[in-house]
């Protein structure tokens, strides 16, 4: 569906995006994950036809987006929601995607039907007549994503969608969007709230400096990249004469052991079953997990300051001898 | 095209329903200046030696040049809320053609300009007389060109300036300096010799000589054809800057 070859957008010095390559399929939701300044909405102005690249192609549904024989042809394919919601104030929100209906070429009948499809589609029946400056924040959001589908575009794409939408509103905007990816349309969605991405089972671009650093399923990701390992917390400083006994195990601190899982070998019990005469002596132990969000910091070279771990097992509190255990 | 120019202008138009400061700007308050004004503006064509042009033969193309100038300043204005309710880039999106979304945004101020000079024209034989030789096809016909010219500078301003505050500012100047340096305000006569060249380049000036003429029954076909090519002109370049700097999409 769509083809990005190498692009290279500058503006002056700053250089926006550098040497992007990014294929998207049809029927797909590809959510872009990105710090601020990453060029996400660069290149959604890019591929919706707002600017130019400097260098590199642009392919939409097999048509050259750089060839202005294209253009028109373009238009009908894509449809775009900045990240700012445009809409008319003053006009009511029949109107407002009425004219946006007509816009795009469809008769008055046409826009019509449409209109009033998707003001069911999107909870806005209600609000018909209503102008727009009286809507509140997600039910503009609405309006403005209503007006992105009016003519069934083959390629949508959702810069920070539901931007100042509530919960209800963002659940709202969220199922559409999975309705209008299942009709077939291509959806490209930035977002920097990543519970969306994991609501959406999008598949994830990861941009970063004006590239792709990552494109995968989310599966794909985290599968590629999870660690999957344990934490064991001592109540004494004892990690260290206890690594011998579990395979892959280093010791992080005084009082803490990590325990790499390869192939799965380690399980909880056969840690606990492991540490023998060691166990009363366990605080707890933690399975180290990578989010979507850990993932997305490990690989834009960020720093989390969450901990990425979740507690398996934890003891009750165990009063410690003066003296270590003789058997140590 | 000539749909997507359909479809803004009549856009254009529902918006103008929810605001009625294009009306009062255009049509009233010039209507009261020409009102209040025109016996001192005859007064000193008088004593310029210009004893044979009516009052309302001067002090209708002064306020048209004025206030006709201020059309531009809806075009520019109706350009730069687009960019501020964040629909410019929409309209750029869905519209077939940019032309038809420009054509779309020119159309209702130009006719609002062009019904502004007819109803001055209309107060002021009412009210002091003096166009019994009225040429008023001749005056329909200039009217629609300075209208064309004056809106397609104001795409250009649309273009520079992208606040409202900068962009009101520069409109208001330029409708001065088109009216001062048109000599329908004041005899060309008494300007400082400098604006006597400014006075060609401005299309005030050549709205003034047309109109002055057509009201007193006057125009002659040489005159006519000069005054309406400058402006012409002035328009196709205005109207050809806007399209290469306004055209941000491909079409």
């Amino acid at each position: 569906m769509l083809n990005i070859q190498q692009v290279t957008k500058r503006f002056g010095e700053i250089s926006a995006l550098n040497a992007l390559t990014l294929h998207i399929q049809e029927n797909q939701i590809s959510a872009i994950l990105a710090k601020n300044g990453a060029g996400k909405s660069t290149l959604m102005s890019l591929i919706a036809g707002l600017s130019q690249p400097c260098s590199g192609s642009i392919e939409i549904n097999g048509l050259n987006r750089l060839d202005k024989k294209n253009t028109l042809e373009l238009k009908k394919h894509i449809g775009f929601a900045a990240q700012n919601t445009g809409l008319y104030p003053m006009l009511s929100v029949h109107q407002n995607v009425y004219f946006f209906a007509k816009l795009h070429g469809l008769t008055h009948q046409q826009a019509k039907i449409r209109v009033e499809q998707l003001l069911k589609q999107f909870e806005l029946t209600e609000l018909t007549h209503r102008p727009c400056q009286t809507l509140s924040g997600g039910q503009k959001r609405r309006v403005h994503l209503a007006i992105a589908v009016v003519h069934r575009p083959k390629l949508l794409l959702l810069d920070e969608p539901t931007l100042g939408a509530d919960i209800y509103a963002r659940e709202a905007i969220l199922n559409v969007v999975k309705d209008i990816a299942k009709q077939g349309t291509a959806v490209i969605y930035t977002t920097h709230y990543l519970n969306e991405i994991e609501n959406l089972n999008a598949h994830i671009i990861i941009m970063d400096k004006g590239r792709v650093l990552h494109q995968a399923s989310q599966r794909e990701l985290q599968e590629k990249h999870n660690e999957n390992a344990f934490y064991v917390d001592f109540t004494l400083p004892i990690a260290e004469k206890v690594a011998h006994i579990l395979a892959h195990s280093t010791v992080v601190a005084a009082q803490r052991l990590h325990v790499k899982n390869h192939n799965n070998a380690h399980t909880i019990e056969h840690i606990v079953h492991a540490m023998g005469d060691f166990l009363p002596h366990i605080q707890q132990i933690k399975r180290h997990e990578s989010s979507l969000e850990n993932l997305f910091f490990t690989l834009t070279d960020s720093h989390s300051t969450a901990q990425p771990e979740t507690v398996l097992v934890k003891t009750k509190p165990v009063m410690h001898p003066k003296k270590e255990p003789s058997l140590l | 095209m000539i749909m997507t120019a359909l479809h803004v202008f009549i856009n254009e138009l529902r918006i103008m329903r929810h605001d009625a400061s294009p009306f009062v700007i255009l049509f009233i308050m010039p209507s009261l200046a020409l009102i209040l004004l025109t016996p001192a503006l005859g007064a000193i064509a008088r004593e310029y030696g210009q004893a044979s042009v009516t009052d309302s033969a001067l002090s209708v193309p002064a306020m048209t040049v004025m206030f006709g100038s201020l059309g531009a300043a809806f075009v520019s204005f109706s350009i730069v809320r687009e960019r501020d309710w964040a629909c410019w880039s929409r309209l750029l999106t869905s519209a077939h053609s940019t032309v038809g979304i420009i054509g779309g945004k020119l159309l209702p101020p130009m006719g609002l300009v062009i019904i502004q000079q007819v109803l001055l024209v209309i107060i002021g034989a009412a009210v002091y007389g003096g166009l019994g030789e009225l040429q008023a096809g001749a005056y329909i016909v200039g009217a629609s060109f300075f209208a064309i010219t004056i809106t397609a500078f104001g795409l250009v301003v649309a273009d520079m300036f992208s606040s409202l505050q900068k962009m009101n500012a520069v409109i208001h100047i330029g409708a001065l300096l088109f009216a001062s340096t048109s000599g329908a305000f004041i005899p060309i006569e008494s300007l400082p010799f400098y604006v006597k060249y400014l006075l060609y380049i401005s299309p005030g000036y050549w709205l003034v000589v047309y109109q002055k003429n057509a009201l007193l029954g006057t125009l002659t076909l040489p005159t006519a054809s000069i005054s309406l090519s400058i402006l012409s002109l002035q328009a196709f370049v205005f109207l050809a800057y806007a399209r290469a700097r306004l055209n941000c999409i491909n079409t």
